[in-house]
């Protein structure tokens, strides 16, 4: 730049002045050249631009969350913005969101106000809108009353697979299960760290690195090697870099940056990504390429130029660990749906924190017409495996018609065991109550299907395995006794009687070996902690294959009363499910009970 | 909310207004507050004192709102805003008298000249001092925290994180360095682009 001087006279004045430790004498000098030096001088004015600058901002607590609110606020001053673009908001329009419109509209005054900087309660302000006047003030307070709500503190990422690490002295160690926040920067001397974002893409870095998740959909790589895989759902997960950054089309791609922050490289595994390169910040558009499967790139800053240039360079699979090593020593991974905690209300019940993955429907207690139905999680009298558990009781006393209710979550095929490849299930059912529960199409149903959005999806109704007990036409199989459900590929509906009875007050553990690929299961059944008794091999209900049926990433679990009830007595079903686990099948496992 | 409820239409710092039509309080707090960071850090250029510049700050504020009617329609709020703070920096050291301040009369003048010539390229460079800040390490940012958002006296923060004086005042000068010359980097790309 021309304005910075060749010599470093007026930079140390300038940062002496910033320190409060400008001597008489060089006050002196500094005004001499100020009055005749214009670079000297253009160099004091930006230099204490940027100190005066950092005061406003440190006081925002912006730059020290990275938020996307300092993000916002610049764009807002940088673009000639207009405060007013932003519409009202509409009547029930979230907290959230007029939140937002606030902080756009007062710029860096909400920034303020949303951080409890000192700085606005200094009097000049105040003095400020007590000469505006009433009308403002109202106005003031109605926009501090929004912009005062604390943020609530949402995790972005969680910790979901930790391997022999070592953490900087500045970044806490870090276990698996662990929440991160927007802004958090963790710096790994070695080992490897897996996150999962809440967008549902996951990155496993390998130390020594530096990496900072800045939202649910973006993280920042300082240094270091990293392997993010990225669902389709989570398109555009960016990983940024200092002089590049990555944008996810739903792939699996790696990145590295050397220790002094340059020098970096892509390698793509799968898919597609975007490579940007050049500024971010400023008004124009970064250059954007395309890099596919199989290709790699690597970003240098070229002799003192500051425009990066970018090369196609070897594409190496070997460079980076893509899945964490398993140890023998730790517990085998595993993905565990479980019920402690949470009420199932929501919409989404974020387990295990990371919306998206947990159970999809709620479970909570609630009547229709002629039937009462309660779910609830409950500690006391604990199954097998001790814990939190779903319990559900359903009646009815009397009058017709049919009650049924799911309940299901989608798992992550890319998470802790591979979908793709065998694995097995495993859960344990007590059956509380049955009472009468015989009319046809009374069901109590176990499966990898999705019941809530077969409808306008690919799917054809398609569960892989498929457990029930519940009364069946043409007495194929005995009525309450446990059954498989399968097909014979043509779409027809084939029945396993297992011959094992359900009884009440009887707890039944199930271990249900899968193999997607293969299009068969083999299921087992405990009773009452006992031997087990294997079945199968048996097909997938499916008629389609696994690819088409997306791997069944689902859990499902839904329970039907049909038929109707004279009054006699009351219809009863209450049953008790516990955790869910699903494990990497061991080899030869299909041979195994 | 209020505060919406009022205009729906564009409006930029060249705030335009038909002929007649009163300003109201919403049209002022929006143009000040977009220029405020900007304007503090032009006082500060003037007056390179943090107490001093948020009172002349103050000031300016108050003077800006009383003389808003006379803004003219199609000029540039934040021009204005200056050129007004501009004398407030003035009148306040009138008002100081013998108290001693860093730089001269003729030396303000100059910077305040010269700063409307950089008015853009301080744009660009708020811009990009977001983007540095960011790639701060942790521990740098907690310092600047501490000493602007907090304003702690260095002495103070010595004594809370136990290292000698010297050396937080060392961090600081490394610290502003540092994001100076990463401005002058982003920037340079910016030209070359």
């Amino acid at each position: 730049m021309s304005d910075v001087p060749n010599h470093n006279e007026i930079a140390e004045l300038v940062e002496s002045l910033c320190q409060g430790e400008l001597t008489a004498e060089q006050a002196a000098r500094l005004e001499t050249l100020l009055c005749t030096d214009k670079s000297a001088r253009r160099y004091y004015i930006r230099y204490l631009h940027m100190h005066a600058s950092l005061r406003l901002f440190s006081g925002c607590g912006a730059e020290s969350q990275e938020s996307a609110r300092l993000r916002e606020f610049m764009q807002y001053q940088g673009s000639g913005v207009d405060p007013d673009a932003q519409e009202s908001r509409p009547s029930g329009a979230s907290l959230e969101e007029s939140k937002t419109v606030g902080a756009q509209a007062l710029g860096f005054l909400s920034e303020c106000f949303q951080q409890g900087a000192s700085f606005l309660s200094k009097p000049m302000i105040l003095s400020l809108f007590l000469a505006i006047g009433l009308p403002g003030i109202l106005f003031l307070i109605l926009v501090l009353h929004v912009a005062r709500q604390p943020a609530p503190a949402v995790p972005v990422a969680q910790v979901t697979e930790t391997h022999e690490c070592v953490w900087d002295a500045d970044t806490m160690p870090l276990s698996t299960g662990a929440d991160l926040f927007a802004g958090t920067q963790l710096q790994l001397t070695q080992g490897l760290v897996e996150l999962a974002f809440a967008n549902g893409a996951k990155v496993l870095f390998q130390g020594p690195a530096t990496f900072d998740t800045l939202n649910s959909d973006a993280g920042f790589l300082h240094a270091g090697n990293l392997v993010a895989r990225v669902p389709k759902e989570a398109r555009g997960f960016t990983v940024r870099m200092p002089d590049a950054a990555v944008v996810d089309l739903g792939t699996e791609f790696g990145v590295s940056v050397d220790e002094h922050g340059r020098n970096e490289e892509v390698h793509v595994f799968r898919g597609e990504v975007v490579l940007e390169t050049g500024p971010s910040a400023g008004g124009r558009e970064p250059s954007r390429r395309h890099l596919r499967a199989g290709s790699a790139a690597s970003i240098r800053l070229a002799g003192g130029s500051h425009e990066p240039i970018v090369r196609k360079i070897a594409f190496r699979a070997d460079r980076y660990v893509r899945r964490l090593p398993r140890s023998t020593s730790s517990p085998q991974p595993a993905i565990v749906a479980d019920f402690s905690g949470g009420e199932g209300k929501s919409a989404v019940d974020q387990y295990p924190g990371i919306p998206g993955l947990g159970w999809a429907t709620g479970w909570a207690s609630h009547k229709i017409r002629g039937f009462a139905c309660r779910a609830t999680i409950e500690r006391d009298d604990p199954l097998l495996n001790g814990g939190d558990y779903l319990r559900v009781l359903i009646e009815r006393k009397s009058g017709t018609g049919l009650f049924d209710q799911t309940i299901e979550r989608k798992l992550d095929l890319d998470g802790p065991v591979d979908l793709r490849q065998p694995y097995v299930v495993s859960f344990s059912v007590r059956i509380d109550s049955l009472s009468r529960f015989d009319d046809l199409g009374d069901l109590l149903n176990f499966h990898n299907s999705i019941m809530s959005r077969i409808k306008g999806s690919q799917l054809r109704l398609a569960s892989g395995w498929h457990i029930r007990m519940g009364t069946y036409k043409g007495q194929s199989v005995k009525p309450r006794n446990w059954a498989f459900i399968s097909s014979d590929g043509k779409r027809e509906t084939k029945r396993v009687d297992s011959g094992i009875p359900v009884r009440e007050g009887e707890i039944y553990s199930f271990r249900v070996f899968v193999d997607p690929t293969a299009r068969r299961w083999v299921p087992s059944i405990a009773v009452g902690g006992g031997e087990w008794k294997r079945f199968g091999p048996i097909g997938m209900r499916s008629a389609d294959t696994a690819e088409q049926c997306h791997y069944w990433p689902y859990l499902c679990l839904t329970w039907y009363m049909a038929g109707g009830n004279k009054g006699e007595e009351i219809e009863r079903l209450g049953f008790s499910v516990d955790s869910i686990r699903i494990t990497a099948a061991p080899e030869g496992h299909e041979n195994k009970n | 909310m209020l505060w919406v409820s009022s205009q729906h239409r564009p409006m930029n710092q060249s705030e335009t207004r038909p002929p007649g039509q009163p300003l109201n309080h919403g049209i002022f707090l929006r143009l000040f507050t977009a220029s405020q960071p900007y304007l503090f850090a032009y006082i500060y250029t003037l007056l390179p004192d943090w107490n001093d510049a948020e009172e002349v700050l103050q000031e300016t504020s108050l003077t800006l709102w009383e003389s808003f009617e006379k803004f003219e329609q199609g000029t540039n709020f934040r021009a204005w805003a200056c050129k007004i703070a501009f004398y407030q920096v003035l009148s306040f050291r009138k008002r100081r008298g013998r108290t001693p301040v860093p730089i001269g009369r003729e030396a303000i003048e100059a910077v305040a000249n010269e700063t409307v010539e950089l008015a853009q390229s301080l744009d660009d460079q708020l811009r990009a001092l977001s983007a540095c800040v960011k790639r701060l390490k942790p521990r740098d940012r907690t310092l600047l925290d501490r000493f602007y958002g907090l304003g702690l006296p260095v002495k103070t923060i010595a004594e809370q994180l136990g290292r000698p004086v010297g050396t937080i005042t060392k961090a600081l000068t490394r610290i502003r360095q540092m994001l100076f010359a990463c401005i002058e980097r982003t920037l340079a790309m910016e030209e070359q682009g």
